[in-house]
């Protein structure tokens, strides 16, 4: 997913760092392989905006380029500057600015809402049917609040581990790792009924 | 990682479900825009050559340096000429206070007044002219002889300056006691109204100063308090002890133009 390949993590920090030095050629690469996930993070949350603030993550990233080094993670990096420019958004936007930094659900108990979950990973084949429930799972990513659905997406499209998703979003691995387990729950129990017809 | 909550079916189902990508019109810009990053650094090294940017910093700090000793070097000179004009600055505020002022001792103390005087005039006249005329201004019109009070007015209104360096030339010179005849020099040149008549007098100065000196022993007053003592013998009637005055003043300060109400018999 982020890197596209197995080598794809140091790979993109030896592309970002040619690109710095002048190889256009590897931001076109770079960004080939980075676009459609960063685009998708940016519509879980913007929607319809998304693409202009594509455009800016991405214009701060060339912009970023000659102070580029490597000290983390490319895709790190990366998901910061597209989280802050998140947060831009939802200021300029007079959104609680809050939202996605504390939104979580204290009330729900995710390890309590995982226990009522058998997720006992049944095969595949008994699943999902994955064409009929997309929108049904994105539907239900879309009522996750903003800090446990970027959360996830941050894990399933950027490929970021807990603490790759608490540096990204400025909180300690332990919320990192709470927001990731509320979404997960509520997921699955959103789309539980999909569950049972596909699995039972 | 290891730890890490994950829900293997539910990533797979979010991904099949997850397909979006950005415009093609959206890559088109951001690609361009990052070549064009690229491709404007080499204009930029041509356009600021090298060579500038290393001395830039050296040629500031010379520019400054040479700035700094020329300004340097001006003060210095001005410092150098500064204690010059105040010498002829002094000089006829004595003349011009008269008798309270100090500066005529110097040339009794001194033996030749005429060397006293001219002092200013010949080495530094070129300097020492200007600031020594722009005072002397305000003090031509006391001089004048129709208004003697003005005289006095303005040299009251003026004694707050005067007086610092009246006290100052005082203490350098206080035994000579000679002070009434210092007024002399001052009425004497500046009394022709005019700057033609000024320079006149003050081409005159020599000689006049040399018969002022004269007069000095029987000149115990200030013209001006000698001349209103004469006025008020003649109100008085004592007509005879006016003219023994005013004969006496003649002597003394055979130059000064006496006021018409005086000069009338």
């Amino acid at each position: 997913m982020a890197g596209g390949n197995a080598d794809g993590a140091a790979a993109d920090e030896v592309l970002m760092l040619a690109y710095r030095d002048g190889d256009a050629g590897a931001f076109d690469r770079l960004y080939a392989r980075h676009k459609g996930p960063v685009y998708r993070y940016l519509r879980r949350h913007a929607h319809d905006q998304a693409e202009e603030l594509a455009q800016d993550v991405w214009m701060r990233v060339i912009h970023a380029r000659g102070g580029y080094d490597v000290r983390a993670k490319f895709t790190t990096w990366l998901y910061t500057i597209a989280h802050n420019r998140l947060m831009d958004h939802f200021r300029a936007r007079g959104r609680e600015t809050a939202r996605l930094a504390t939104a979580d659900d204290p009330e729900d108990d995710p390890d309590a809402i995982l226990e009522d979950q058998p997720h006992p990973d049944p095969p595949p084949d008994r699943l999902l049917e994955r064409r009929e429930s997309a929108a049904r799972i994105l539907a239900a990513l879309d009522l996750l609040p903003d800090a446990q659905r970027e959360a996830f997406v941050l894990q399933q499209e950027g490929g970021l581990s807990v603490e790759e998703i608490a540096t990204v979003t400025g909180v300690n691995r332990e919320t990192a790792k709470s927001r990731l387990r509320y979404a997960l729950a509520k997921l699955r129990t959103a789309l539980a009924d999909l569950r049972q017809e596909h699995g039972t | 990682m290891n730890d890490d909550p994950r829900d293997r079916e539910l990533g797979e189902a979010y991904r099949e479900a997850s397909r979006e990508t950005p415009p093609a019109d959206l890559d088109a810009r951001i690609l361009a825009a990052a070549h064009r990053a690229v491709d404007a650094r080499p204009e930029d090294a041509v356009r600021r050559p090298r060579w500038i940017d290393r001395f830039r910093l050296p040629l500031a700090v010379a520019a400054t340096a040479l700035i700094a000793v020329t300004l340097s070097l001006m003060v210095d000179d001005e410092t150098r000429r500064e204690p010059e004009p105040d010498a002829p600055v002094a000089a006829p505020r004595d003349d011009a206070w008269g008798s309270r002022s100090a500066p005529a001792p110097a040339p009794a103390a001194s033996g030749p007044a005429p060397s006293r005087e001219r002092a200013p005039a010949p080495a530094e006249a070129r300097r020492a002219a200007p600031p020594a005329e722009a005072p002397a201004a305000p003090a031509a019109p006391p001089a004048a002889v129709r208004d003697m009070q003005r005289v006095e007015t303005e040299a009251a209104a003026g004694a707050p300056r005067a007086t610092g360096s009246a006290a100052g030339n005082a203490v350098s010179v206080p035994a000579t006691g000679a002070a009434p005849p210092a007024p002399m020099a001052a009425p004497a040149a500046d009394s022709p109204p005019g700057a033609a008549s000024r320079e006149r007098a003050a081409q005159e100065r020599p000689s006049r100063l040399t018969r002022d000196d004269a007069a000095k022993a029987e000149s115990p007053r200030a013209p001006a308090a000698w001349l209103e003592d004469i006025r008020r013998l003649r109100a008085e009637g004592r007509l005879a002890e006016a003219e023994e005055a005013l004969a006496a003043f003649r002597r003394a300060y055979p130059d000064y133009p006496l006021p018409p109400d005086l000069a009338r018999p």
